[in-house]
């Protein structure tokens, strides 16, 4: 939200139109049928989406106070419930709008104190630069950059201690980098100038000065609302990434049928009603506090703008309110998780232990890796990718079992080579990491119409 | 069904436009708020959903409507 990325703002539509695309397409598809092979690659898939979300519980955990593992934790022992004793799952399909509805009471609070929507971003656009405020944590007790993580300054800044640590600043004189460290005791000072990069040791806290540009933030509120202006061909290859990701992605990951119900409106309904609330809790957290951009964190804007309620009282039942909301939306989420792993695993074997072996088992891998830590939205997007790649683009081509097993295998073999790989294609370095579904399902559809004609 | 899709790649395309188009006239000022913005978090999303809606509404409608030439009593 801060950083002024090209797709930002249309982000909400491509999200939405991925939720109505995939309803609609979904039935025609019929991923019911697909060939066995390719239930790997879509339990690989709803892996890592579940891995996105434990991501987001253990950030939750982090700003709580706890540790990362907790929430990972956490999140696990509670999917493990929900695959083991699906009980009453009839109703837990209402928590993700019940926990979205919850989302909303403090968001209205926080309209209701600080004006309109466009009020709001009327103001952050004219704002000469996106600065520390003087009430700032990060001003007044220092805050904690992540692991391995480096800040950029643009322009000079007296950065200070809040706790010893050691201090690396990497300087370009030029062509050339000078890489020097300091070991600084709490209350220490030091001078950056721009083009400097700022490293810490794990767990050490900064504090910065009120009124400076918090760094990697757009230059100012003008700049932030022109948004990443980008070319014609780097604007549609990152536009269309994003949405053949999430689009394809979500044909696969959409309701399996018996989820499917009176309902079935309410997907893009919540998916417009989530895409729109988030949008506004990044604004105002980006109006509040512009240095979230400084350790980007899920659901960070919901969890920081209520810890700046000013009684305590208050606070204290915005944070548990905040909290509850996200406890439900997992509960939610988990719970049409499960109903789709269910469906996948059922159409090989409707064997009692193995849909609940199964499940269990993607749970912990997820577990696993949301345990590395990482980006959820990445983590989500990937998930999207490879099952746009290795399931939905093959299904497409309607190349019957042969071409949709050799659809499959080009899909994951190129998703995994522009994974991993990808940073070496220089032209495409981005795209290819962020989303390497925008080549490789291409390529898998291709390889499968290929393989059928040959047949 | 066909339409609905056609529609919702068009709003999407619309919106690639809109940020790459000569003259930026995304960043035209409606209310104070980029036209950008009103449509990629406004405009676009609730025409889909309303979209969606009635593409979904419309094929419930005509699953409960048995077809014309099917011969009386068949399902």
């Amino acid at each position: 939200m801060v950083s002024g990325d090209v797709t930002l703002p249309l982000l909400a539509a491509i999200v939405v139109c991925a939720a109505a695309v995939g309803l609609l397409v979904a039935p025609r598809v019929d991923l019911g049928t697909v060939a066995p092979v390719t239930t790997v690659p879509l339990l690989a898939a709803l892996a890592l989406t579940l891995a996105a979300n434990l991501v987001v519980l253990a950030d939750l955990a982090e700003q709580r106070g706890f540790a990362r593992a907790h929430g990972v934790v956490a999140g696990t022992v509670v999917a493990l419930a929900v695959v083991v004793a699906p009980f009453a799952e009839r109703w837990w399909r209402f928590a993700a709008p019940i926990g979205a509805a919850i989302l909303m009471v403090p968001l209205a609070l926080v309209i209701a104190s600080n004006g309109a929507p466009w009020t709001v971003w009327r103001d952050v656009a004219t704002r000469p630069a996106l600065a520390f405020d003087a009430a700032s944590p990060w001003v007044t007790q220092g805050g904690t950059i992540g692991d391995g993580d480096h800040l950029t300054f643009e322009e000079p800044h007296r950065v200070i201690a809040a706790t010893p640590a050691t201090w690396r600043i990497v300087e370009r004189d030029r062509a050339r980098l000078v890489v020097r460290e300091w070991r600084l005791g709490a209350g220490d000072a030091l001078t950056v100038r721009p083009g400097d990069q700022l490293v810490l040791d794990r767990g050490g806290r900064v504090r910065f000065e009120a009124g400076r540009r918090v760094p990697g933030a757009p230059a100012s509120g003008m700049a932030w609302a022109a948004g990443g202006r980008a070319s014609l061909r780097d604007a549609s290859v990152a536009l269309a990434g994003v949405a053949v990701t999430l689009v394809a992605g979500g044909i696969a990951l959409a309701p399996a049928p018996s989820c499917i119900g009176l309902f079935a409106i309410s997907t893009p309904a919540l998916a417009l009603l989530f895409v729109v609330a988030a949008t506004l809790w990044g604004l105002y957290g980006l109006a509040l506090a512009p240095e979230l951009s400084l350790v980007p964190r899920a659901l960070a804007p919901a969890l920081e703008i209520v810890q700046r309620a000013q009684t305590p009282a208050w606070r204290a039942a915005l944070e548990t309110l905040v909290t509850a909301a996200i406890v439900v939306l997992f509960l939610g989420t988990i719970v049409a998780w499960r109903c789709r792993v269910v469906a996948a695993v059922q159409r090989h074997c409707a064997s009692r232990l193995l849909l609940t072996a199964g499940p269990g088992a993607l749970a912990v891998i997820a577990a696993g890796v949301a345990g590395r830590a990482g980006d959820p939205w990445q983590l989500f997007t990937w998930g999207l990718g490879l099952a746009a790649a290795a399931v939905v683009a093959p299904r497409l081509a309607s190349a019957g079992p042969r071409g949709e097993l050799v659809g499959m295998i080009a899909g994951t073999v190129a998703f995994a080579a522009l994974l991993f790989a990808g940073t070496r294609m220089a032209p495409l370095a981005d795209v290819a990491r962020q989303y390497p579904a925008l080549i490789a399902a291409p390529l898998a559809w291709l390889s499968a119409r290929l393989a059928r004609a040959r047949a | 069904m066909g339409l609905a899709i056609t529609t919702i790649f068009v709003l999407l395309a619309g919106g690639v436009a809109l940020s790459v188009a000569p003259f930026e006239p995304g960043t035209i000022r409606l209310a104070g708020v980029s036209l950008l913005w009103w449509y990629g978090v406004v405009a676009a999303p609730v025409i889909a959903v309303a979209v969606t809606a009635a593409a979904l509404a419309r094929a419930a409608r005509h699953a409960d409507v048995p077809a014309a030439d099917a011969p009386p009593g068949a399902e």
